[in-house]
């Protein structure tokens, strides 16, 4: 049997798909441009620099600057520290998110309406920066890696997200295990989660972001330098003017130059994030706007 | 249900009242320090960074039994940091301060910081030597007769008894000679760089016209803070760097950005624009950008703040940038006069920034420690150490066999041998010990860098004449005003300060603006500070409130 092949007919482009496909071409670039160009400049000796600041392609190339960077423990000291509060504080956030965002799914219970109220408060007022620091050194988090976690437990508008996918999810489902004996957590972990993969992908990869962003904490909460998330030591860096090249290894010393040190630091930083997205591309283009519309 | 309202608000009222009074804290004066008392401090600053990872450190810590941690303040956000864990109770030990008098009060108020004991000759004779050299006005660290911060000394203005800016133009002399030579210049290069306002704009100008760095060669860049320099030469009152305000003749306030002579200026900075003399995009400079134009060749002139260790860095900068040059004349130092014949300039405390010490943490003893540490820091052989390293290792007192390597210490009148590493070129390699930056612990450590080896001479001998150069006389100074500066009251003026940004940022909108000409500029800059702008109204309050 002959088998049916069907031809997709191509569709033929008038002027304006090549317009929408030019400007967003453009507007790509823009976007491209910038980083291209970061990496241009930790990777050129000054005097390339200084000849043009807009690099696209270096006349000479060298290490030297990421030499310079990692001649210095405390950016590695660093990741270690982020990488901690990425790896417990974004579960943390996400068991706090969803089941927050899943009980007040719910139609009824009682104080659901003031419970929702004063969350919603929280994203237009806070308590200040002293109240909030108050709060948080009265519970002993001082000067401890725990102050760069547990505060930020809740994003509000991501568990709003949450809560508006989870209400779209038939109620059959949940009354079913219900019938079946499964308990809310168990309804939530077997049912609701399993089909709420792109919301979670997505508000997975907002909290890595945060987190990994994460410094004002850093700043307000912790002295000791062991103890200084990423981002904090990159401000400092970025701050500094004139780098004490006497502590670099003899060999790169005349090579680097206080914005192609900066421009390492930066793009050292953002590689993780950047290595992460692809990854959860797929669920993040789903689920940008799924929570956010209620159907 | 209204028994329990009335009931939880008294029980919260009292409970309120009761954590508010809290007894005052008292200190003892008379605690001597015992070194064999092990301390642990913490120190809040921005150098120090390493501190505790060589052996200049073990020595430190072992001679005065402490182990000292630091905290790094982060520099743009320096004041929420202090603020909030002053606030919080949560300052180290030793934290650096910047003076704002109304936070002041409130930590001594609050108790958050303690005062010091009085510093005496005999018990702390450094710590008394340099508290007598602070000027102008040290006083302001004193309330009720009990000193609660201190001020750390600079070394900067060694070789002269006025406390001025840094500030100094540096110039392309190579490029200037080639143009004198080609006929293009209609006065003589002075052989002592000093030069009047209108021979920096033929020279600057003819840079531009010449294309001496290429097609966007710049006649004139300033540092991002002081643009534009040039107001000064009209005006050291109403340039932007040194804005203030000053008494008019019946004796009242009034604000130097709308004197006469600095509108006078500002026309002449648009002047200089349109004729393509100052950087054509100083609107979106930020930083140091300044410098890189300069190390680029393609600027002619720059104007930036210039001690020893900052001008160091522009020429290694340049150098760096351009080995096939010569150094020293492609950075020269330009003295400018302004139209009043005179150079301008601010007087400058001789201190910045203060060091705070925790009202309860720091307890009598931990104080009188922190006292040793800061009076041997000031010392000869503190300051020995804290500059070249350690005795008998980095550095050895000079016999007089000793000729070769040697450095005499003026403050100290001794001489030291110093053993330094050195470099294939024969240059003196400093040693690895970030612990050196606990010089800032006690004061500035800007005095080492008149004997820093590592600083070429004739960088510190150009600083060192600027400051020789400039008198009373042939000076015109913007004097330190101490009741501006630590006027408490004054919620509008703590609020608003000199308004340097509103100031700058108008300039730059107006100047920038090609189809404004010079008396257009001069007239919406005048609008734009006036009575009935809101900028104005700010600027009215603040001035009413000085004149009250």
């Amino acid at each position: 049997m002959k088998r049916l092949r069907i031809k997709k007919k191509r569709k033929k482009l008038d002027i304006i798909d090549y317009i929408v496909i030019v400007t967003l071409s453009l507007f790509a670039i823009s976007i491209i441009i910038p980083f291209y160009n970061l990496l241009m400049v930790s990777i050129v000796p000054q005097k390339v620099y200084l000849e043009n600041p807009f690099i696209m392609i270096p006349k000479m190339a060298t290490l030297a600057n990421y030499k310079a960077v990692f001649s210095d423990s405390s950016i590695l000291d660093g990741y270690l520290i982020t990488l901690i509060v990425v790896l417990v504080g974004v579960p943390y956030n996400l068991f706090l998110i969803f089941t927050f965002g899943y009980a007040l799914s719910k139609r009824k219970f009682w104080g659901k309406n003031f419970v929702l109220n004063m969350v919603i408060i929280t994203m237009f007022f806070s308590g200040g920066t002293i109240p909030y620091f108050l709060v948080v050194t009265s519970l002993g988090l001082f000067d401890n890696i725990l102050a760069l976690i547990l505060p930020y437990g809740i994003n509000t508008f991501y568990m709003l997200i949450a809560r508006n996918f989870f209400q779209q999810i038939p109620k059959s489902l949940e009354e079913s295990a219900k019938i079946d004996g499964a308990n809310e957590f168990r309804i939530l972990w077997s049912i609701i989660l399993p089909v709420s993969r792109p919301i979670m992908a997505t508000i997975f990869l907002f909290c890595v972001v945060d987190r990994w962003n994460e410094w004002w904490n850093g700043l307000l909460f912790i002295q000791t330098k062991e103890l200084r998330p990423l981002q904090l030591i990159l401000r400092n860096i970025i701050n500094t003017q004139n780098f004490n090249t006497s502590n670099m290894p003899p060999a790169i010393q005349h090579l680097v130059f206080s914005e192609g040190i900066k421009a390492a630091n930066i793009f050292i930083v953002m590689l993780p994030i950047m290595l992460v997205y692809p990854f959860v591309q797929k669920h993040f283009i789903k689920g940008v706007l799924i929570g956010s519309i209620k159907s | 249900m209204r028994k329990s309202l009335i009931f939880v608000v008294l029980s919260v009222t009292l409970m309120f009242l009761v954590s508010c009074s809290k007894p005052k804290l008292e200190f003892n004066d008379t605690v001597t320090d015992d070194l064999s008392v092990h301390i642990d401090l913490t120190w809040g600053a921005f150098s120090g960074a390493g501190l505790g990872s060589d052996d200049l450190y073990d020595y430190i810590s072992e001679r005065f039994n402490v182990d000292i941690k630091m905290v790094t303040l982060d520099w743009n956000e320096r004041l929420t940091q202090v603020r909030t864990w002053a606030m919080g109770n949560k300052l180290p030990d030793v934290t650096f301060f910047e003076m704002n008098k109304n936070d002041f009060m409130d930590y001594i108020d609050g108790d958050v910081i303690r005062p010091m004991p009085t510093i005496t000759e005999e018990q702390y004779p450094n710590l008394y030597r340099q508290l007598q050299s602070m000027k102008p006005y040290v006083e302001e660290t004193f309330v009720d007769g009990k000193q609660y911060a201190w001020p750390r000394l600079s070394g900067q203005n060694k070789y002269t008894d006025l406390n001025l800016d840094s500030f100094m133009y540096v110039y392309r002399r190579d490029w200037a000679e080639e143009l004198e030579s080609e006929g293009k210049l209609t006065f003589e290069l002075p052989d002592d760089n000093t030069f009047t306002i209108e021979q920096v704009k033929e020279l600057a100008k003819a840079f531009v016209d010449n294309n001496m760095g290429g097609e966007d060669t710049i006649g004139l860049i300033d540092q991002d803070f002081a643009i534009p320099s040039i107001i000064g030469a009209y005006s050291p009152n109403g340039c932007p760097a040194m804005i203030t305000y000053v008494k008019d003749d019946n004796g009242d306030y009034v604000w130097g950005g709308l004197l006469d002579e600095t509108i006078e200026g500002i026309k002449e900075f648009k002047d200089w624009y349109d004729q393509g003399i100052y950087y054509q995009e100083f609107y979106a400079m930020r930083g140091y950008d300044n410098q890189y134009k300069y190390y680029a060749s393609q600027a002619g002139i720059t104007y930036d703040n210039l001690p020893v260790i900052n001008f160091h860095y522009l020429r290694s900068g340049f150098a760096q940038a351009n080995p096939e040059l010569d150094v020293y004349k492609a950075t020269t130092p330009m003295y400018v006069k302004g139209t009043n014949d005179k150079f301008w300039s601010r007087e400058m405390p001789n201190y910045w920034s203060y060091n705070i010490y925790n009202g309860r943490t720091v307890t009598d003893e931990k104080m009188a420690r922190i006292l040793t540490i800061q009076d041997w820091i000031a010392s000869e052989e503190g300051t020995l150490y804290t500059w070249f390293g350690i005795k008998g290792r980095d550095w050895e007192y000079a016999s007089e066999d000793d000729t070769e390597d040697t450095i005499y210490i003026e403050e100290f009148d001794t001489t030291i041998k110093l053993m330094w590493e050195k470099d294939s070129n024969g240059n003196f390699v400093s040693p690895n010990y970030p612990t050196m930056g606990i010089r800032n612990f006690n004061q500035l450590a800007s005095d080492f860098d008149w004997y820093n080896p590592s600083i070429p001479k004739d960088t510190k001998e150009a600083v060192k004449a600027w400051q020789e150069l400039r008198t009373e006389e042939n000076t015109y100074i913007v004097e330190y005003n101490p009741e501006l500066t630590l006027k408490r009251d004054g919620v509008n003026y703590l609020r608003n300060d000199n308004f340097f940004q509103e100031y700058q940022d108008k300039l730059k909108q107006l100047v920038a603006e090609d189809d404004y000409t010079k008396e257009d500029v001069a007239s919406e800059f005048i609008k734009a500070f006036s009575n009935e702008s809101s900028i104005g109204k700010k600027l009215n309050r603040v001035l009413n409130e000085l004149n009250e």
